[in-house]
C-alpha cells in the first residue's frame, strides 16, 4: 500500500523515512542528532532534579583563613565563589551551581509541556476546522479570531496576564506554580495562531487530494477525514516540529522573565536559568557563573531549533 | 477601483482587529481577581462606610468591614460568615463600574475625548503612553532597519560567496549568534560597560538596538527567509526571459523582493515590541515596555489596556501597511479580487 494509503506518513512510508534519516550514518542530518542529545539531555537533567531539593541543598561556608602577623581574619564570600569540591563552584544563593542548573530545569520543564499541550490543542483544533470548512463563516471567525490573538506581542501578553493576577494575590513571590501555570496557558494561547496557520496550510491542501476524495466517495465522516486521514496520518511531522521549537521558546520566555525579576518569574530563591545568569554580577563575561547557565540555555533553544527544523525538512511531505 | 476596494476591505479588518484585541483583554482583565470592576483599595477606602462596605482577605474571602484601618499594613477587623477575624485586606468591594460603562464609556469615550483617565500614580495615561511611545517605537523601527539591512547585505554577500563551505559556516555562525536571547546579549553589553546611568545615551540606544537585532533569532531568521526568497526568485521564469531579453534584472526582482521585506518585517515587529521589555528594563528606558511592567506589578488594568491598545494597534498597523503593499504591488491579487476569487 503507498503511503498515502491507509496507513499514510505515520505507517510504513514515516518509518522508513525514520529509519533512512536517523540511522543512516553516512547520510544523517547532524541536526536531528544534536537535537536529539539536546532533548535526552534535558529529560536526564529532569529525572535527577526529581531527587534534588532546593531548600536541602548543602550551602557552602568558606573556612576564614588568617594571614600576617597580626593574625587578620580574612572573610570570603560563599556566594559565586570558585570553591573546592563544588563543581562550577557556588550560585548566589551559596549552593552549588552545577546541581542548582540541574534543579532549574524543574522550573520549566513541566509547565513546557503544559504550554505545548494547550497549543497543539487549540492550534490544531482550529486550524483544522478553518481549513477543513474553507470558505464558510467558521473560517472567517476563527481567522480573525487568530490575528487579533496574533496581534499581542506574546511576552507582553504574558507580562499583563501574570502582573494583573499576581499583582491581586496576597503574597506574589509564594505563588510560583500558579505563576508558571499562567506564563504556561497564556504562552500557549500566544502560540496558538503560529500551529493553527501550519495546520490550516496543509489541511487545506490536502483538500484535493486523491485519498481525501476517495475517503468521502466511501461516504467516510467528516469527523474520520478531518481526524484520521488528514491530522494524524500527516499533520503529525506539523505538530512535532511545533512542540519543539515552543518548547524552546518556552525556555527563552520563562529564562527572560525570571531575568526580570521575581514578579514576573520565578523569586531569586527558586533556581532558574534566567536568574543564574544574573544572579553573580561579576562584570566579566568569563566567569563559570555567567558561562554555564548562558551556554544550557542557548544549547537548548539551539538544540530544540534544530530538532524542529529536520523533523520539518524530512518528515513533511511536500518540505522535502 | 477594485484597488480602493480591497484596500478597504483591509483597513475594516485593522479596526475590527484593533477592536477586537482591546475587547478580549478587558474581557480577561474583568474575570481575573484586579478587574477594574472591582475597585481596590486606592479607589475606596475613603469612602468605605463601617457595616456596610464589603472588603475581602483575598480573591475568595470577603466581608464586612468591622473597623476601619490605621496605616499600613491594612490589618481590619471583617466579618466573614458571621465571625470577626482581623486580617490584612487586599481590596475595598466597592460597586466598581459595569463592563459596558467601563469599557465603552470610560475607555473608547476617553479616547475619543482624549481623557481616558489617571494610573495608579496619578499621572495622566494617554500622556504616559505618549511619552513611552516616543522611546519605544523609534528603537523598534530602529532596530528593523538595521536588522533588514543587515540581513539584504549578507544575502547578497552570500549569493556572491562562489565557495559553499564558507557560505554554511557563515551561514551557521550567524544562525547559532543569532539564537542567542536578547537578555543574555543585553546584561554582555551592560557588563561591558553599558551601564544604566539613569538617562537615554546614544549608546545605550545603540546597544538596545544591537542586542534586539541580533539576539532572539531575529538575524538568522530573516537572513534564512531573503537567501530563500533571492534563490526561488531567481530561478522563476520571468526573471529569467528578462536576463534573456537583456532587461534589468534587478528592476525586475525588486517588487519580487519586496514582498517578502514586508512580510517579515511585519511578522518581526510583534517580536521586537515585546523584546524591548528587557532591554528598556536593563537599561531603565521610560518606554512601553518599562511602562508595561511597571502597570503589571501594580495591576493597573487602565494602563494596562490603554498600553496594549497602542502595542497591538502598531502591530495591526504594519500588518495593514504590508497588505495594501501586496495589493499595490502584486497584481494577481488585483485580478483575483476582479474575478470574484
Amino acid at each position: 500500500m503507498s503511503d498515502d494509503g491507509r496507513f499514510g506518513r505515520l505507517g510504513r512510508g514515516f518509518r522508513r523515512d525514520l529509519f533512512d534519516t536517523v540511522f543512516r550514518w553516512k547520510e544523517a542530518d547532524y541536526r536531528l542528532w544534536i537535537g536529539g542529545i539536546v532533548v535526552l539531555g534535558l529529560m536526564v537533567m529532569r529525572l535527577v532534579a526529581i531527587g534534588l531539593d532546593v531548600d536541602k541543598m548543602e550551602i557552602y561556608i568558606p573556612r576564614e583563613s588568617t594571614t600576617g602577623f597580626s593574625s587578620r581574619t580574612v572573610r570570603v564570600s560563599p556566594n559565586c565563589a570558585d570553591a573546592p569540591g563544588y563543581l562550577l563552584g557556588t550560585d548566589h544563593n551559596a549552593r552549588s551551581l552545577a546541581q542548582t542548573l540541574v534543579e532549574a530545569t524543574e522550573t520549566f520543564f513541566d509547565p513546557a509541556l503544559l504550554c505545548c499541550a494547550i497549543a497543539i490543542f487549540l492550534g490544531t483544533l482550529l486550524g483544522a476546522l478553518a481549513g477543513y470548512f474553507r470558505g464558510g463563516a467558521l473560517e472567517s471567525v476563527i481567522k480573525l479570531f487568530l490575528t487579533v490573538v496574533a496581534s499581542y506581542p506574546r511576552l507582553i501578553l504574558v507580562i499583563v496576564a501574570v502582573g494583573i493576577f499576581t499583582a491581586s494575590l496576597y503574597d506574589p513571590g509564594g505563588n510560583m506554580g500558579l505563576r508558571l501555570a499562567m506564563i504556561a496557558a497564556f504562552l500557549g494561547l500566544a502560540y496558538v495562531p503560529v500551529l493553527a496557520l501550519a495546520i490550516y496550510q496543509k489541511v487545506g491542501s490536502f483538500q484535493r487530494e486523491q485519498f481525501v476524495e476517495a475517503a468521502r466517495a466511501h461516504g467516510l465522516s467528516h469527523r474520520r477525514i478531518l481526524g484520521y486521514h488528514i491530522l494524524w496520518a500527516n499533520c503529525v511531522p506539523v505538530i512535532a516540529r511545533h512542540f519543539f521549537y515552543l518548547f524552546g521558546y518556552f525556555i527563552l520566555v520563562e529564562t527572560s522573565l525570571s531575568f526580570l525579576g521575581g514578579t514576573y518569574g520565578v523569586p531569586a530563591s527558586v533556581p532558574s536559568w534566567g536568574n543564574l545568569v544574573t544572579g553573580c554580577d561579576k562584570g566579566s563575561l568569563l566567569a563559570v557563573q555567567f558561562i554555564a547557565p548562558a551556554f544550557c540555555i542557548v544549547t537548548s533553544i539551539l538544540g530544540l531549533s534544530f530538532l524542529g527544523d529536520a523533523i520539518g525538512e524530512h518528515f513533511e511531505r511536500g518540505r522535502r | 477601483m477594485k484597488t480602493i476596494w480591497l484596500i478597504g476591505q483591509k483597513v475594516a479588518h485593522f479596526l475590527a482587529v484593533l477592536f477586537l484585541s482591546s475587547f478580549l483583554l478587558v474581557c480577561f482583565l474583568w474575570v481575573s481577581p484586579g478587574s477594574p470592576g472591582r475597585p481596590r483599595e486606592a479607589v475606596g477606602w475613603d469612602s468605605a462606610t463601617l457595616g456596610v462596605t464589603e472588603v475581602c482577605v483575598d480573591s475568595k474571602r470577603c466581608g464586612v468591614l468591622q473597623s476601619m484601618p490605621d496605616g499600613a499594613p491594612r490589618a481590619v477587623d471583617v466579618l466573614v460568615r458571621g465571625e470577626v477575624v482581623r486580617e490584612r485586606v487586599e481590596y475595598v468591594k466597592l460597586p466598581g463600574p459595569t463592563f459596558t460603562e467601563w469599557f465603552s464609556v470610560g475607555f473608547w469615550g476617553g479616547l475619543f475625548r482624549w481623557d481616558v483617565g489617571e494610573t495608579y500614580g496619578g499621572d495622566d495615561v494617554l500622556e504616559v503612553v505618549v511619552d513611552g511611545s516616543k522611546h519605544t517605537l523609534p528603537i523598534v523601527f530602529g532596530t528593523l532597519a538595521v536588522a533588514v539591512f543587515l540581513s539584504l547585505l549578507l544575502t547578497a554577500f552570500l549569493t556572491w560567496l562562489p565557495f559553499p563551505a564558507a557560505r554554511g559556516t557563515i551561514r551557521t555562525v550567524v544562525l547559532v549568534l543569532s539564537i542567542t536571547p536578547v537578555f543574555i546579549l543585553a546584561f554582555a553589553l551592560q557588563s561591558q560597560g553599558v551601564l544604566n546611568t539613569g538617562t537615554v545615551t546614544p549608546l545605550v540606544l545603540v546597544a538596545c538596538v544591537a542586542a534586539l537585532c541580533i539576539g532572539d533569532s531575529n538575524l538568522g531568521e530573516m537572513l534564512l527567509q531573503f537567501e530563500n526568497e533571492y534563490r526561488t526568485l531567481k530561478s522563476r521564469d520571468y526573471i529569467h526571459a528578462a536576463r534573456l531579453r537583456g532587461a534589468s534584472e534587478f528592476k525586475h526582482m525588486l517588487p519580487g523582493l519586496l514582498l517578502p521585506i514586508s512580510s517579515v518585517s511585519a511578522s518581526k515587529v510583534a517580536f521586537l515590541l515585546g523584546a524591548v521589555v528587557i532591554v528598556e528594563f536593563l537599561w531603565g528606558v521610560p518606554g512601553l515596555g518599562d511602562a508595561s511592567l511597571d502597570a503589571a506589578e501594580k495591576g493597573d488594568a487602565l494602563l494596562l489596556v490603554t498600553l496594549t491598545l497602542l502595542i497591538t494597534g502598531v502591530v495591526a498597523l504594519v500588518a495593514l501597511v504590508r497588505d495594501v503593499l501586496e495589493i499595490l504591488i502584486d497584481p494577481r491579487l488585483r485580478r483575483s479580487a476582479e474575478d470574484g476569487g
